[in-house]
């Protein structure tokens, strides 16, 4: 296997974490959420910084991934109180913040962010393996989320949360669930990625890469695991076998989510759903 | 007035001097009722009388300013909405809410998974539904729903809805239920066919509250009623003498001089 496809495969995983896990907070559990890049930054610079201070691979993934799932119970406490579109709002708010605190923090390594991050100590081939597994076992998990009683609960919230209530669910503690765990892939991938390119900048973090999250997640199909994989997956490969599209990436993935609100609002999940004639994709 | 009162046991719901303000409105004023298990109560009042005023501060949509609520004894007035409902308050939404895209069927099971979903972690670590969809299946027969339990709840007509919403309700192993003008929006027919199943629940020992603009169906099957008049509780007692009292009549059914002002 030659580098260019072990990288590819590796920002492959990276993204397919990235959106499994807002479809947990946005998909299963309805809560929308426009700065999922924030948490991505958050890990990465987690890792970053933890790694720059000597802290073994393994000890600094899991730092990382705990701390941004700690943050996003943070920023999940906002969803325990304002809703919608304001949710929306709020967390694209989050996201500039960040951003915009990242950049002024010289122990941060202010706009040139932090490099020279030391080697995880595994082959290239290695840390590939590693991030697939990882992406692959949170498929796994993600499958099986959705088959449990949070599951089940998660998407009585996500269609009427005050209905969600009267039936004893206990809808604030699943919604705080739904953001620590989501923005905790979050971090793991963005510690991974860290790793994986010895460097981050603010601008990788950025509100455009949240979108592009997003859009992973609608073109899939909100809460549908296996249709938001591969989304995942070919939204990731399509501007890389496609130059004009690495060109026009946002015009095209904009492109792209007009035409399923338009035709499928259920994502590639609805139109699989559509074809094979009612049978829903998990 | 005197009703049936089972011995050394804590009255199913006691709302005690509950009082809530909006602006300058006084919604509940002092609003103090209490029912005892296995009753069946009606609650009326006319439109703005703070009907659903009464049922949020019950639910525990509204915090009160000022009363104490409690669930068989226990005050639950600090809890959350989902927190009564795990202490065994149910209720129906007058405006139905189904879980759509969500069949008949799983609409029910999800409530009766209520004993996993209260806590996120222990909801995580378990997935078996079959005695859910024992129960769920039970209460969809014993509501005449069993036919359309596969059925999108969404594409169900009003009265089958209202029907999803007490099985729903009632999946959670009540032991009071507040129904929510159960009967609104059904022809007489739909209307007497759901309030003989409230009947029969209440008999099977569920205590029920039952909030209603529809006086005849309250008159018919409430064994006691409260008359609820800006904000607080103006009549309560054996229904046919609780309509016929002068305070009612003037404040509920309108004054006669001002009837005949209107005429």
């Amino acid at each position: 296997m030659n580098e260019y496809v072990i990288s590819i495969l590796c920002i492959v995983a990276i993204n397919t974490i990235l959106a499994l896990g807002l479809n947990v907070i946005s998909g299963f559990c309805g809560q929308i959420s426009l700065g999922h890049a924030a948490f991505y930054g958050f890990g990465a610079y987690c890792a970053a910084k933890l790694a720059l201070l000597g802290w073994p691979f393994t000890a600094t993934l899991l730092a990382a991934t705990l701390a941004t799932g700690l943050a996003g119970v943070f920023v999940g406490i906002a969803s325990l109180r304002v809703r919608f579109d304001f949710l929306a709002i709020t967390t694209i708010g989050v996201g500039f913040v960040f951003v915009g605190f990242v950049r002024k923090q010289k122990w941060l390594g202010g706009e040139l962010g932090l490099t020279g991050i030391p080697h995880s100590g595994l082959s290239a081939t290695e840390e590939m393996m590693l991030i697939v597994t990882a992406a692959l076992l949170l498929v796994a998990f993600c499958l099986y989320l959705k088959r449990s009683w949070m599951g089940f609960g998660f998407s009585a919230i996500a269609r009427d949360e005050d209905a969600a209530q009267t039936i004893a669910i206990n809808v604030p503690g699943f919604k705080l669930a739904a953001f620590g765990i989501g923005t905790a892939m979050a971090g793991f991938a963005g510690a991974f990625y860290a790793y994986f390119s010895k460097a981050v900048l603010p601008d990788t973090f950025s509100f455009v890469q949240s979108v592009a999250i997003l859009t992973a997640v609608v073109i899939g199909g909100m809460g549908s695991v296996i249709g938001v994989t591969i989304a995942a997956v070919i939204l990731t490969l399509l501007p890389e076998w496609f130059r004009f599209i690495a060109d026009y990436r946002l015009l095209v993935f904009g492109a792209l989510l007009i035409l399923m609100m338009f035709f499928s609002p259920g994502g590639l999940a609805g139109l699989l759903e559509k074809v094979s004639g009612g049978r829903k994709l998990e | 007035m005197t009703h049936l009162v089972i011995a050394s046991t804590e009255p199913a719901l006691v709302a005690d001097n509950l009082s809530v303000q909006f602006g300058g409105v006084r919604a509940a004023d002092k609003l103090s009722f209490s029912i005892e298990a296995g009753e069946l109560v009606g609650m009326i009042g006319p439109n703005g009388a703070g009907k659903t005023t009464a049922i949020r501060l019950v639910t525990g949509v509204y915090k009160p300013t000022a009363g104490r609520i409690r669930l068989r004894g226990e005050d639950v007035t600090g809890r959350s909405v989902h927190g009564r409902a795990r202490r065994g308050l149910a209720h129906t939404h007058q405006i139905v809410r189904p879980f759509r895209d969500m069949s008949v069927l799983d609409n029910v099971v999800v409530a009766a998974g209520h004993t996993h979903t209260d806590r996120p972690l222990k909801a995580l670590l378990s997935f078996r539904r079959g005695a859910e969809y024992d129960r769920a299946h039970a209460l969809l027969r014993r509501l005449g729903l069993e036919k359309v339990a596969l059925r999108d709840s969404a594409t169900l007509p009003l009265g089958q809805l209202k029907r999803l919403e007490m099985a729903r309700a009632m999946a959670i192993d009540p032991s009071v239920i507040l129904l929510d003008e159960p009967l609104a929006g059904l022809n007489s027919f739909e209307a007497a066919a759901l309030s003989e199943t409230i009947v029969q629940i209440n008999a099977e020992g569920m205590t029920v509250i039952l909030v209603e603009h529809n006086l005849g169906e309250v008159l018919r099957v409430a064994q006691r009623m409260l008359v609820l008049i800006a904000g607080s509780i103006v009549g309560d007692g054996l229904p046919h003498e609780v309509v016929r009292s002068d305070v009612v009549r003037d404040a509920y059914l309108g004054r006669d001089e001002e009837a005949t002002a209107d005429a």
